[in-house]
């Protein structure tokens, strides 16, 4: 066992051994995995077309609603 | 034995606190699963799914039940507010697997795939209808707290105050628990349905027949509709759910589990919330006109009459415990969505704030943040109130497609991608809530522009 590891208070996992603790994560759940970013996904073209299509459509319904709070609000 | 409160070196890489801690929580569920006891696997894998559901029948929410109950009886609304449950238990059901596969939050997941620009946006999106919607909440709590004499700065410091308390634990599991323990609350919905005495045959006869239908201005039934919607699927809803799921360590493994705990959650919030719809019926029935009551102390004591004090008491603490879980599931979802999409900072509830400051930060400053606006002289509170599930609506369809894009995607998922079955419902309902809050934005639109606005 490392020299490191002494018994401590408060993060002490009793009952449990390192190896135990560590097995039971999967390797790509620990920290350091988790923190290699994905690579990008290659998009087509009809799904970037779409994703556009879909933020504009959503800015000009927002539009709309606000623009109905709005009026709402000043009767 | 192992120390938990410094990174170590294991396989080329750190073992950190955060490791640490979700290492505790998953040596605790295998071992429920080696010793063969389902019953402890499930309890212990409980939590992100029930959260999410029940902090959606948070303070707006609940008040669009109770508004649609007062204003249309149970008629129409009861199996509508059930249908929309088991389209929100379809999404949710997605965002699990994802984090449970990829063990990273749906921010992270947009941001890495999609590239920085689509992350931001998502974020955006979040972050202000977040805002606006913990404004509710807060609204919602002092609604409660009005009822009950508190003072409206009081209300907003308790509401602000319990998110502090909440992050101080360090520890996900602590907070989720906590959260859980606040959530079953608003089953205190089901005691005033049952005190304000439904018909048996009416409650019926609306779910096998969803009549009688709502009459009245076209306007109001979409927005209502809208508003429900937007009661039961929104935007934070996914981020929290896989992002909690990832902190909670799930894995491919406890995918039934999760799906468990998702079923669970979606029940208790169904019965919450068709419980509001019923407990505000008799406002409808008296043909009393709620929607411009919603402020003060509104439900409650209007309904304080019909139902009974001990009634009208419940309905006031259930609307303080809905807005209070909501609080600290809404400001959690905010915390994940930013930390996640600023990269490379810490965004887990297993670290202290010194570890995740900006996640931290996020956390209870978006919370100090509606506080504050709630505070302010001459805000709109009744408008905001109102429209606030209705914008959830609106910005919904841009992370359904996320979500659908990132459920099919074979690189991240392997085997878990999506179903046709999935596909199926999650596109029909991608279509359904794009068209409830378009069909609302545009009738209300040219209401308003033709001067005949409601």
């Amino acid at each position: 066992m490392d020299q490191t590891m002494q018994p401590e208070a408060k993060f002490q996992p009793e009952g449990h051994h390192e190896s135990q603790l560590i097995e039971s994560l999967e390797p790509d759940q620990l920290v350091a995995a988790v923190a290699k970013p994905l690579p990008r996904l290659r998009l087509s073209r009809p799904i970037r077309i779409a994703l556009w299509a879909i933020r504009i459509f959503v800015l000009i319904i927002s539009v709309l609603v606000i623009y109905t709070f709005t009026v709402q609000l000043t009767k | 034995m192992l120390k938990c409160d410094s990174p170590r070196s294991i396989a080329g890489g750190d073992f950190t606190h955060e490791d640490c801690d979700r290492s505790l929580d998953r040596t605790r569920v295998f071992n429920a699963r080696r010793s063969g006891s389902r019953g402890m696997v499930t309890w212990l894998l409980l939590g992100p799914g029930v959260l999410a559901m029940l902090g959606e029948n948070d303070g707006p929410s609940m008040l669009s039940y109770a508004f649609s109950g007062a204003t249309y009886g149970i008629g129409f609304f009861l199996p509508f507010i059930a249908v929309t449950f088991a389209a929100a238990y379809v999404v949710q059901e997605m965002s699990m697997r994802l984090g449970a596969v990829t063990h990273r939050g749906y921010g992270e997941l947009i941001f890495q795939r999609f590239g920085p620009f689509w992350g931001w946006v998502s974020a955006g999106d979040l972050f202000f209808t977040n805002l606006i919607t913990l404004i509710t909440e807060v609204i919602a709590i002092r609604i409660g707290m009005a009822f009950f004499g508190i003072s409206a700065p009081i209300a907003v410091a308790c509401a602000v105050g319990l998110v502090v308390l909440s992050a101080c634990g360090s520890r996900y599991s602590r907070w989720e628990r906590l959260a859980m323990g606040l959530a079953l609350f608003n089953l205190v919905f089901l005691v005033v349905a049952v005190l304000a005495r439904p018909s048996p045959q009416a409650l019926g006869n609306a779910l096998l027949t969803w009549t009688p239908l709502p009459r009245g201005s076209v306007s109001v039934f979409l927005l209502v509709l809208a508003s429900n919607i937007g009661a039961t699927v929104t935007p934070w809803m996914l981020f929290f759910q896989q992002s909690a799921s990832a902190d909670k360590g799930l894995t491919p493994q406890d995918i039934p589990q999760g799906r468990l705990d998702t079923l669970i959650g979606t029940v208790l919030a169904a019965v919450a919330g068709c419980a509001a719809l019923v407990a505000a019926a008799p406002l409808f029935a008296h043909h009393i006109n709620m929607s411009q009551n919603l402020s003060g102390t509104g439900f409650p004591q209007a309904l304080q009459p019909l139902i009974g004090r001990p009634a009208a008491i419940l309905f006031a603490l259930g609307l303080i415990e809905a807005g209070a879980v909501a609080m600290l599931t809404i400001s959690a979802s905010t915390a994940y969505a930013v930390s996640e999409v600023a990269g490379g900072v810490g965004h887990s509830f297993n670290q202290s704030i010194r570890e995740a400051p900006l996640f931290h930060f996020a956390n209870i400053g978006v919370a100090a943040m509606a506080g504050a606006i709630v505070l302010i002289p001459g805000t709109p509170l009744l408008a905001i109130a109102l429209n606030a599930n209705l914008l959830a609506t609106v910005l919904m369809p841009p992370a359904l497609v996320f979500l659908l894009i990132l459920a099919n995607d074979r690189e991240i998922m392997g085997s878990n991608v999506n179903s046709w079955v999935t596909n199926f419902f999650g596109i029909l309902i991608t279509t359904l809530v794009t068209a409830a809050g378009s069909a609302y934005a545009i009738v209300a639109f040219l209401e308003t522009f033709q001067g005949k606005g409601h």
